[in-house]
């Protein structure tokens, strides 16, 4: 096997040096004002002095900061730099960014708190203690300092790199050696949003450079020595068992090493058992799959086999007539005031299953060996995938490396995935390390995909035309039913009387988070159902929502910004429409405005989708509205020409020809404004745009034809009109 | 031995009505000076473009990477090659020094601002039914378009073709005067529908098939008829469509917009551009040239027939799709099998159950005569038409071989379709290849 | 079977089956993983390449068609990231996870040599075979009209 040149000049090495040498190479950045480097430098003293977990200092005061965290383009290294930064007070064009060591992590008390990613938690719910890693390190700096000039803490400062007391002055990289020493008898805390430097800036983010020349590693490129590669298949149906296979039939092929079956097997972890699969092992990927192809293959498909969507969707529109088997009042009652009838507004929607397909088809490559574990995986936890690993080969954590790299997109995936068992596995029984790669047919089929939904509500009309009562039904499917809830029965809008009921429709396929689980779907759902309510009532829409939310801050300030930037209006000529929606999710308040045409034999283009956004504090507008564009297309992708289809227990449409996603030509203008409400509260942005931009489209619809859509994909609809 | 006899009949024909329309000659008209861009009326610049993008002035007037309008695009007739011209507006190679009135002598009558006649692969046949009041605007687009220097190709065309004169002769046999006249008995969507097709949209230039003197008849049974195209089979427009599933308007406007329809397939070659200058049009006047076209048909079948027809074909073709549980096996015959083979290797990512594409089952081009397109699109690939860029085709013409393509055609159409075994493939095949199609 | 394939400039002589795609032969063979596996089926674009100049995807083109043609791959393209669409892309930030944006940069730059100056119409037709699940598109868009200001400048 040929590997990529690996010199010192160019590259920074991990050496891993344990029989057999594992090596891994890296390109060091072309240019960028801050940098990233990666590989495990708190194994190389070279790169500084650690003054804690999070960071090291070099004599010249590069300060290389350790990112617990997955980088899936959300921006994550950036972000925690910045953070970290911001609290340590260093010149940006000092800092580099490194994916931080899970073995340190699980070895040494959990340093990090937390190595997860997800949930747009990263800034959400981490930015106390990672603010506290970098003030800490500052108050260490000053403290060496203020020891060194026999001087008080409290007369020393430190400001971009630099401490000074009076006439004296040293760099962080002469004191970095002192401070590691330093124990701090009171943590410091963290600065006012007022005092900020950094935070609040547009930052570019760090992990650009190495991504338009090629040169990111992400889980699919990691190559080590001596590696095979294996294709895999699982039962096409969940749950489905392996019968037989006939590896004769392909084993005098070229390049084949042998056939691995999977067993299946619960997890301790969650999300993450074993299906039953199928390995064949090859000198080269493609001659791996393509004999996996070839093998004759006999499943026994077990009781999920009887699936379907249409199934689901049936027994789901039965149950939206009865009474819900779990129900809660939320406010008042409203069963005795529908009954009395009057303005009644009804409306069912639907959502099918979507899919995740990251860029990047999951990879993973993984070597067992007498003494170590290591593994390099597609996951949004380095540290929950080592111990997956340990439990995997029955060793202990310490003995398990589990290395970050980018991911190619995860969006919510990598928490739920057992490729990496499967690659532990197959490396454990062939004795060689392996890479394993899922097609994007097997990633489709093998996805935990986001669940589908139903919900029907009803409402009455008060003699203002707003609603007096209303019962919301929702049915979810079996796996992950709570994802049913989300956003609805606490919604924001205050009816007096106001109830939430659930249904549960049986199925087996596996489920897990989907960027903005839940609210994905109920975004569409409750603000679809909220325009029907306005325009029944007589309201206008935004009005209508103005309305309704009255007294709620980060909701009002959410609808003001998108009056006055939006220019929304009813008043259309046919063809054209205009439609809002505002979702709270993740800790933050999202509305979006979609300008629409669509012509008379029902073509649709999406002009605009305005996004406003209001987390609170905002540590990086460009970075955020990175995420704004992005998870805008991400939910379009699925509103108009998505839904997996779910036919004989497995997905039927598992590749890009029949799932289809958003493409360059059909994309709108996507414009990222921010309303934010800075009373220190603070909201996430990965995933926050997405949920309130198909309810904004399918009203804008409504507008430009008369026509209400109520399922997705919104395309298959026949929008025209004479 | 018949073709030089056929070629001294038309020549003869033709010197007799060069006779009769030497009396008729067009005299020059005077050279202006190149009129200022500035001064035409924006709206009319406008609706200039778009009628140009009606008439596909564009896909001629350009020559593969040139200049827009710029001529030199060599077009292959039964009697020789023609170069198309400059129509920009540049004074010495273009018509910069055209008046409106010259430009809409021409596009009625053929003959260019000297008099001189103009050959009809410049469908002026079809222009002649366009407005003066469109023409104004047409001629305000082209004039205020950058002027390029680019002198016109000369034209190798046979003895006795290149006796510009007798084309004189063939305006007086074949070329029937007059701007468009509406029929009243008819509805005003159907009649614009008429304006386009008959006029700008000259669909009768590539639909019917031309004469022995290279012109398409206006009446008849073999108006739209079907034809051939620069090598491509073009098919009918009339109720004789060999397509499975009756075309529908709704079917005609979606695949003349976006060049794509679910039950008849992709546009490709001269169709590919025709589709991507409607996508810019107003869908009125799509829907208005459907409805015409249907006329044309005979009509939309009721409603009951044509979705019976529709389930039953559909149902047909999804069967036979590579990879269908119920699709029959390859038979044991030598071709099949390495046509087959070739099938899978080249075509079955995306030419299989439940693919991307229309199920081949019911593709026109498996029901042309002959199999040039099939070849054609294997070989060159297909562009995608503006209205669904992610339909391309990539050529495969380095990874097929000849051979290969041959037994590839004949499974294609056997496997897909019902009809009898495509002849005289394997020189198509070659012709082909070696360009010279 | 050996094939014998110039990539960027270099001569590789690799033992492959002659149907094996390109897109392999890249990454596992001669070890350029720059260039991605999205699909295998011709309609991600994650695998773009060039094919004497040509925008190709290599899922789709098997080692020995490009026998005796020039195969250029992200790698090749510059060797300090100093093409006008590489310095666009990291002015703008274009990428996300990164994932899809070396076939989209490879698309991108065939696209600005057939035309310099493109128009957006343009670019939606050369751009519309290379997905983003990260959603880039629109600062796709506008690092092309920057790459052009610059390749202009
Ligand atoms: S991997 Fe080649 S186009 Fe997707
Ligand atoms: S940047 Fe992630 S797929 Fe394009």
């Amino acid at each position: 096997m040929n590997q990529i040149d690996i010199s010192r000049r160019t590259f920074i090495r991990s050496s891993l040096a344990v029989g057999g040498g594992l090596m891994l190479g890296f390109h060091m950045p072309v240019s960028a004002e801050a940098a990233i480097v990666m590989g495990e430098p708190w194994k190389n003293p070279a790169e500084g002095v650690e003054i804690n977990a999070w960071l090291t200092i070099d004599n010249a005061g590069v300060v290389t900061i350790r990112c617990p965290h997955t980088e899936m383009g959300q921006g994550g290294m950036t972000s925690v730099a910045t953070l970290v930064a911001e609290e340590l007070d260093v010149p940006w064009a000092n800092v580099r960014c490194v994916l931080a060591d899970a073995n340190r992590f699980v070895t040494r008390g959990q340093e990090y708190k937390d190595m997860s990613t997800g949930g747009s938690n990263l800034v959400r719910n981490r930015h106390p203690h990672i603010l506290q890693a970098g003030a800490s390190a500052r108050e260490r700096l000053k403290e060496a300092a203020a020891k060194a000039w026999g001087v008080d803490r409290s007369k020393v400062v430190a400001k971009q790199g630099v401490l000074t007391s009076g006439d004296k002055k040293g760099t962080y990289g002469e004191f970095a050696t002192a401070a590691a020493a330093v124990t701090l008898s009171e943590e410091p805390k963290a600065k006012a949003y007022k005092d900020w430097w950094l935070l609040g800036k547009d930052t570019p983010r760090m992990d650009v450079a190495v991504k338009v020349n090629g040169s990111a590693i992400y889980p699919i490129d990691v190559r080590v020595p001596g590696m095979v590669y294996a294709a895999v298949k699982s039962s096409p149906v969940p749950g489905g068992k392996l019968k037989s296979f006939n590896f004769d039939a392909i084993k005098g092929r070229p390049g084949i090493l042998g056939v691995v079956e999977l067993k299946q097997t619960k997890a301790k972890l969650q999300n993450a058992d074993m299906r039953s699969a199928i390995a064949v092992v090859a000198d080269s990927f493609y001659r791996a799959k393509t004999a996996l192809d070839l093998m004759p293959i006999e499943w026994d498909l077990g009781p999920g086999a009887d699936n379907s969507f249409e199934k689901m969707d049936k027994l789901a529109r039965e149950l939206m007539d009865k009474d819900g088997q779990h129900a809660e009042e939320v406010r008042g009652d409203p069963r005795p005031i529908l009954a009395k009838g009057g303005k009644v507004v009804v409306g069912d929607y639907a959502r099918p299953y979507e899919c995740h397909v990251p860029m990047s088809p999951p990879a993973a490559v993984a070597s067992v060996t007498a003494e170590r574990v290591d593994i390099w995986s597609f996951t949004q936890n380095v540290a929950a995938t080592l111990l997956m690993a340990a439990d995997q080969t029955g060793r202990q954590p310490k003995d398990v490396y589990s290395h970050g790299v980018y991911q190619g997109g995860a969006f919510g995936l990598g928490n739920a995935i057992d490729l990496p068992r499967q690659a532990v596995e197959i490396s454990k029984q062939i004795g060689k390390p392996v890479k394993v790669i899922w097609t994007r047919e097997e990633n489709i089929l093998q996805a935990r995909a986001r669940p589908p939904i139903w919900a029907k509500f009803q409402a009455v009309l008060d003699d203002k035309g707003l609603p007096a009562a209303m019962i919301s039904r929702a049915i979810g499917e079996s796996e992950v039913p709570d994802y049913a809830d989300r956003g609805i029965a606490n919604m924001a809008y205050k009816v007096p009387h106001f109830r939430y009921e659930r249904h549960i429709v049986p199925s087996n396929m596996p489920i897990g988070p989907n960027r903005a689980p839940g609210n994905n779907n109920n975004g569409f759902t409750i603000e679809s159902f909220a325009d029907e309510m306005a325009i029944a009532g007589g309201w206008d829409p935004l009005e209508w929502r103005m309305k309704m939310t009255e007294g709620n801050e980060p909701w009002q300030r959410v609808l003001a910004k998108l009056k006055e930037v939006s220019g929304f209006t009813t008043k259309l000529p046919k063809g054209k429409g205009m439609g809002i929606a505002v979702v709270e999710s993740h800790g933050s308040v999202v509305g979006a405005c979609a300008t629409v045409e669509v012509s008379r034999r029902g073509a649709l283009t999406i002009e605009k989708i305005l996004i406003v956004s209001n987390s609170g504090y905002v540590i990086n507008p460009r970075a955020a509205s990175e995420q704004v564009y992005g998870s805008t297309a991400w939910e379009l992708s699925h509103a108009m020409y998505g839904g997996l289809n779910l036919q004989g227990g497995r997905y039927q449409n598992v590749n890009f020809d029949t799932y289809k996603l958003m493409r360059f030509p059909d994309m709108p203008t996507v414009e990222s404004v921010f309303a934010m409400s800075e009373n220190n509260w603070w909201g996430g942005f990965g995933e926050t745009a997405g949920p309130p931009t198909p309810p904004a489209v399918a009203n804008a619809i409504f507008f430009a034809t008369g026509k209400r859509i109520r399922t997705t994909p919104m395309l298959k609809h026949d929008l025209s009109w004479a | 031995m018949k073709k030089a006899l056929v070629r001294i009949f038309v020549a003869l024909v033709l010197a007799g009505a060069g006779a009769i329309a030497w009396a008729m000659r067009f005299p020059e008209i005077a050279p202006i000076a190149k009129p200022d861009a500035a001064k035409f009326d924006k709206e009319l610049v406008k609706r200039g473009e778009k009628l140009a993008g009606l008439g596909n002035c564009h896909v001629c007037h350009t020559k593969p990477g040139g200049k827009e309008f710029a001529g030199g695009l060599a077009l292959p007739t039964p009697f020789g090659t023609i170069h198309t011209t400059n129509i920009t507006p540049d004074v010495e190679t273009g018509i910069g020094s055209w008046s409106e009135q010259a430009f809409i002598r021409a596009m009625h009558e053929g003959v260019d601002r000297h008099g001189r006649n103009l050959y009809p692969a410049f469908p002026f046949d079809y222009y002649s039914k366009v407005t003066e009041a469109d023409l104004k605007a047409i001629y305000a687009f082209l004039m205020s378009r950058p002027a390029v220097s680019q002198k016109p190709t000369d034209n190798s065309l046979a003895f006795p073709f290149n006796i510009r004169l007798l084309l004189a002769g063939w305006n007086f046999l074949f070329h029937e005067k007059g701007e468009f006249k509406p029929d009243p008995s008819k509805d005003a969507e159907w009649n614009r529908g008429a304006y386009l097709v008959e006029g700008l949209g000259h669909c009768g230039a590539c639909h019917t098939p031309r004469n022995m003197f290279g012109a398409a008849p206006k009446s008849g049974t073999n108006v739209y008829a079907g034809a051939v195209a620069e090598g491509w089979y073009v098919p009918p427009l009339n109720a004789s469509t060999p397509a499975p599933i009756p075309w529908t308007a709704k079917a005609l406007v979606n695949y003349l917009i976006d060049g794509w329809d679910g039950h008849h397939g992709i546009a490709a070659g001269p169709m590919t551009a025709v589709a991507t200058d409607l996508y810019e049009q107003s869908e009125d006047d799509v829907f208005a040239i459907a409805a015409y076209v249907m006329s044309i048909k005979g009509g939309p079948r009721p409603q009951a027939e044509q979705e019976k027809i529709t389930t039953e074909a559909l149902a047909t073709a999804t069967k036979l799709e590579w990879g269908h549980p119920e699709a029959p096996p390859v038979p044991n015959d030598p071709v099949m099998q390495k046509g087959a083979k070739v099938f899978e290797a080249q075509c079955s990512t995306c030419h299989k159950q439940g693919g991307k594409p229309a199920p081949l089952g019911l593709a026109t081009v498996l029901y042309a005569p002959d199999a040039s397109n099939l070849i054609l699109a294997t070989f060159k690939g297909i562009q995608p038409p503006r209205g669904v860029l992610d339909r391309s085709m990539p050529p495969r013409e380095a990874q097929i071989s000849d051979d290969e393509m041959t037994a590839l055609a004949t499974f294609i159409r056997a496997r897909f379709t019902k009809k009898p075994a495509w002849t005289g493939t394997e020189a198509l095949v070659k012709k082909i290849r070696s360009g010279a199609h | 079977m050996a094939v014998s394939i110039n990539v960027n400039g270099k001569v590789h002589d690799v033992e492959v089956e002659p149907e094996t795609p390109l897109l392999w032969v890249l990454r596992d063979t001669i070890g350029l993983t720059g260039t991605k596996y999205g699909c295998g089926i011709a309609q991600c674009g994650a695998c773009t390449v060039h094919v004497d100049g040509q925008p190709t995807k290599s899922c789709n083109v098997n080692a020995a068609s490009v026998v005796g043609k020039k195969v250029i791959t992200i790698e090749g393209l510059s060797p300090d990231s100093s093409h006008p669409v590489q310095k666009a892309w990291l002015e703008l930030t274009v990428p996300q996870c990164g994932y899809c944006q070396s076939g989209q940069i490879m698309s991108a730059v065939a696209l600005l040599r057939r035309s310099p100056n493109p128009s957006d119409r343009e670019i939606d037709a050369a751009m519309a075979d290379n997905i983003c699940r990260c959603g880039t598109y629109q600062q796709i868009r506008e690092g092309i009209h920057a790459a052009a200001k610059l390749g202009n400048a």
